[in-house]
Order: structure tokens, then sequence, then C-alpha cells
């Protein structure tokens, strides 16, 4: 844990800025985001050269699937935010619902995500059809991989959430470890919303 | 160790507490491991360079223009060969085997992840060896074989530097976690260095693409596929020897610190003090 992240009430000090978790965890997801953007950036790239092919393949993608991996994965993040806040009061019992929860949310997206490639596979549609569908297969398997990581991470955190002690408001390494597991969530969520805009919505 | 001259006396390093270090071998040998992984950053990566064989060219180039190309840049392709063998073997396994001891000293002693580490460090340095001996071959032979054939050891240089990613997937991770794990005392690794580890070691999976596509950013010679893997894992190598050559004096000392507390309990005040309980930086 950082120095800064210290956040022990009353003790008469001025308090740094808190970072929120292990500071760590910020450049796993900053470089990660980073390697997302430059794929956006191929994509866009492709998408401007060749718009006509990328926007009459883009009208075979349905995009109710992409609403409803968008809805379940916000719902799935928010309920991990509201977990770590009851386990930060000591409502154990509720945090681990939550958990639990934004869990089979999580689960949920996954299972969706393979119905969604077993119709596309099963019309004939594969990665090598076209350059559109190309970056579709490889960016949602990309960030399917980041989820099925986040689920093995939300798993975790349940475990840890419900290692704390009951009734007393949670130390600060635990629930360092614990924020570092919502932060790993919420970056799947977010880099999700911006491949639910590149790929389902058409422009 | 046993002083017979003082010349060797006037060697061996003494430490802040005015105490002899027997093991200043020990200690410049971790030195020179770590600055063996930079070396391997400025020599492998300059051997690719100036072998002529980068950007890579596209997997769907004709047989025919891509021979015609080699065998312009036959002496070239040889000479950076030669250095990636130096740097490929040489140095990657001077450099892993010195990672594989200082996650045992410094961050977490499970000799199982000490075995995994040599090993899969191992595994990279022969994978270096392959790629520079098959383009040597390559090169050396360019004017006499077919095309198509020549092309086939073209594709094999690259897919032996993309498509074995498991094992080097398997070497960043553990690195991750051993540095992330509660034994970590910090002096040598500090966190950020395991979730780097870790971020390294995912991006080896976009190799994996490279056998499906003949063009386009997930081809062999993609942005995606080639670039992000390759510019990842020279990253790693580079930031942890960094961290490796500039800790190495802060660890061993917060170590010996420690020793001596098990010794002589009130003796180790002013090390205490040098120990990095948090994460700081390099």
């Amino acid at each position: 844990m950082s120095a800064t992240t210290s956040g022990v009430k009353g003790d008469g000090v001025r308090r740094l800025r808190r970072i929120p978790a292990e500071p760590g965890i910020w450049v796993f997801a900053i470089l990660d985001m980073l390697i997302f953007a430059e794929m956006f950036g191929i994509y866009g790239w492709y998408r401007a050269d060749h718009y006509e092919a990328f926007h009459a393949a883009q009208s075979t993608v349905i995009p109710a699937f992409g609403l409803a991996y968008t809805v379940i994965l916000l719902t799935s993040s928010w309920l991990v935010v509201l977990a770590i806040s009851a386990a930060r009061r000591g409502a154990l019992d509720v945090a681990d619902k939550l958990a639990r929860g934004g869990l089979a949310l999580g689960v949920s997206f996954a299972v969706l995500k393979l119905i969604e490639y077993g119709t596309k596979l099963g019309q004939g549609i594969t990665p090598v059809t076209n350059d559109f569908f190309m970056f579709f297969f490889v960016m949602t398997f990309v960030h399917l991989l980041h989820a099925s990581v986040g689920i093995g991470v939300l798993v975790y955190m349940r475990r840890r959430i419900r290692a704390l002690s009951p009734g007393v408001s949670s130390d600060a390494k635990s629930m360092g470890v614990i924020e570092t597991c919502g932060i790993y969530w919420h970056m799947v969520d977010l880099l999700w919303i911006v491949l639910f805009a590149l790929l389902y919505l058409r422009g | 160790m046993t002083r017979s001259t003082p010349n060797e006396a006037e060697e061996l390093e003494m430490t802040s507490t005015g105490r002899v270090d027997p093991d200043s071998y020990d200690r410049r040998l971790e030195w020179l491991g770590g600055w063996s992984g930079i070396a391997w950053v400025i020599i492998c990566g300059g051997g690719f360079g100036a072998s002529g064989l980068l950007p890579v060219w596209s997997p769907s180039t004709k047989p025919g223009e891509l021979a015609a190309h080699l065998s312009d840049i036959k002496y070239q392709i040889l000479i950076g060969m030669l250095l990636v063998l130096v740097g490929g073997l040489t140095f990657l396994l001077t450099w892993s085997l010195t990672l594989a001891y200082q996650i045992r000293k410094y961050a977490n002693s499970s000799p199982l992840a000490t075995g995994v580490l040599i090993l899969t460090g191992l595994t990279g340095a022969l994978i270096g060896m392959l790629c520079g001996v098959i383009g040597s071959a390559m090169a050396f032979r360019v004017d006499t074989l077919a095309p198509d054939t020549t092309q086939l050891l073209y594709d094999l240089i690259w897919f032996l530097f993309l498509i074995p990613w498991p094992p080097f997937m398997l070497w960043q991770t553990l690195t991750g976690f051993a540095i992330l794990s509660d034994a970590n005392k910090q002096t040598m690794f500090p966190r950020w260095t395991g979730y780097f580890s870790l971020w390294a070691g995912a991006l080896e999976l976009f190799s994996a693409l490279s056998v499906f596509f003949y063009n386009g950013p997930f081809s062999y010679n993609g942005l995606v596929t080639f670039w992000v893997p390759g510019v990842s894992f020279f990253a790693w190598v580079l930031v942890m020897a960094i961290v490796q050559v500039r800790r190495l004096p802060l660890a061993r000392a917060a170590l010996a610190g420690e020793s001596s507390t098990d010794q002589t309990p009130n003796d180790d005040t002013e090390l205490q003090s040098i120990r990095i309980p948090s994460v700081a930086g390099i």
C-alpha cells in the first residue's frame, strides 16, 4: 500500500489525497486501455478506408445483443460498487449478496457472448469473412478474455469480503485488495462501452 | 572467503554499518545479471533492426518478390542474426537466471516458482537462438532456394518469435504473482512491477492470432499481433532490468540488515530505515 492511501481518520495530520485501491492496478489498467485504444484507432482507420463495406457488414450485427451486454455490465459494475461500500461499513451479508449479483451478471455476459458467437458462426460468418468481422471477433474475444479473468477476480473479491470481520469497519489493507478487484471490473465495463459504440451502433 | 592479499581485501565491500560484506562476488554477478537484461534489449533489438528484416513483410507477399528482397539484404541479415544469437541466447539466459534468483531472494522463496522461472527463461533464450539460426540458414541459402521455401523459412522466423507465447505468458504472470505475494519484501521489486509483469504477460496472447490472418493488423507483421507483444516483451525486460540494477544496493543493504537482526537484535536501526515499506519510485 502506498503511503498516500493511509486513510487514518482523526489522527490530526492533514490527509493526502487518497488513491483508490492499490496504485499498481492503475499501471495495469492504463497500459491495458492504451492497447485497446491502439486497436480502436486501427479499427477507425480501416473503417474510414472501407466505409461502405464496414457499414454493410455492420448491418448484420444485432444491436439488441450489444444493448443487453451494456445493461448487464453496467448493472454488474454498479452492484460491485455497492458491494464495496457495504463491505467498508461492515455490512458483510449485504456486501456478499451484492457481489454475488455482480458475479452472476458477469457470468451471464460471458454466456450470452458465446451464444452470439454461435449464431454468427451458424450463419457462416467467421473472423476471416471480411475486415469488419475480423475486428468484431478479435476485439470482442480479447474483451471476453478480460471479462473471464474479471469473473475470477470477482470470485476472489467475494472470498476477501467473506473473510472480513462482521460488524466492524474494515481494515485498510483488505479494503485496498477489494477495491483493486473492483477497479479491474470497472475497466472491463468501460472497455465494453467503447466496443458497443464502435461495433454495434451504426453511424 | 579468505583474505589472502591486501588487494583482495580492498575489493571487499563495506556495508553502511561498517561491516565487511563477504559476498561481494555475488553482488557483482547480480549487478552484471541485471545489466545483461539491458544489454539484451540493445543487442537483440539492435540485431533485428540491423538485419533489415524490420518492418516485417506481409505474409501475403508473393514468394518471388520476398526472395528477391531477402537476397538483396543477405549479408545484413547474417550480421543481424549474429547479434540476435549473442543477445537472444546469451544475455536472455543470464538475465532470466538473475531474475529467477532475485525473485527467490527478495520476493518469494517458493522453490517451485524458481524452477518454473528458470525453465521458462531458458525456453525464451532457446527461442531466441532458433530465430537466429533459422534466419541465418535462410540468408545463407537464399540465392539457390526455391522462393516458396525461402518464404517458409521467413514464416518460421516470425512464427518462432510469436507463437510460442504460452511459456512467455507463464514467465511474466508468475513473476507478477510472486512480486504481488505477501512474502515480497519490496526492497528489490516494488508492487507496481508485479502489475506491470501481469500486463506484459497478458499481451503475449495477441501473438496467437498471427496464424489465422494473411494481412491486416492481426497477421504476423501486424500492428497488434507483432508490435504489441514484441514491444511489450522488450519493454518488460528493460524496465525490470533497470529496476534490478538501480535497486540492488538498497535491496542488499536491507537483506544484510535483516540477517544481522537475527544475530544481534540491537544493531540494525540504521538499516531498518533503508527498507522501503511502500510503493516508491524505481
